[in-house]
């Protein structure tokens, strides 16, 4: 049950990150932040948590 | 208890929503009319913000011992496909090709809410539920 509950934690916590994410952008938008800088900023984030994702032990 | 979880659970799988969902990346503008272009791009980021939101909380909860290294790396491998589906979208859209970059977005839209399940019955395979 513990590992089970942890999963579906995932699946929430998901949620939050995401709220999380748009919280960011919608800060850099009103800060006068383009497009592409946003599109950058994602995908950066993208590749950052993939990194610690292989990296991790 | 698990009335609640299975609620929370919905609730949020609707929330990330495969990154299409009611939670949208850009400030949703009326007045100003967003081009083809402007809305593949805000597809990708959509995706793109999808996948780092769900990748950053398998890590976490891998981190806390919810996950095997052999789970971990499966997920991870998916996450890589996706991040690549991303990256042909962004080439897609530096040469014109808005029908490309908007199947791109969709395509990892796909991966992340495959992965969703995948999740969805390792949970139910754990507590025994058929």
């Amino acid at each position: 049950m513990g590992a089970a509950l942890l999963k579906i934690l995932t699946l929430v916590q998901a949620g939050f990150e995401l709220k999380a994410i748009v919280d960011t952008v919608r800060e850099k938008e009103a800060g006068g932040a383009t497009q592409k800088e946003i599109s950058d900023y994602l995908d950066s984030l993208v590749d950052r948590v993939l990194q610690e994702l292989r990296d991790a032990d | 208890m698990k009335k609640l979880l299975i609620a929370v659970f919905l609730g949020t799988s609707l929330a990330i929503g495969g990154c299409g969902g009611s939670l949208m990346v850009h400030q949703p503008s009326e007045q100003v009319e967003r081009s083809p272009k402007q809305l593949a791009t805000e597809a990708l980021d959509q995706a793109s913000a999808s996948l780092a939101a769900i990748a950053r909380a398998l890590l976490n909860d891998y981190k806390a011992g919810a996950y095997t290294k052999q789970e971990k790396d499966k997920y991870t491998e998916e996450f890589v496909k996706a991040r690549e589906y991303i990256r042909k979208g962004r080439l897609a859209l530096e040469v014109g090709d808005i029908a490309s970059a908007e199947t791109q977005a969709k395509l990892t839209q796909n991966l992340i809410r495959i992965v969703q399940a995948e999740l969805t019955k390792l949970k139910a395979k754990e507590e025994g539920v058929q």
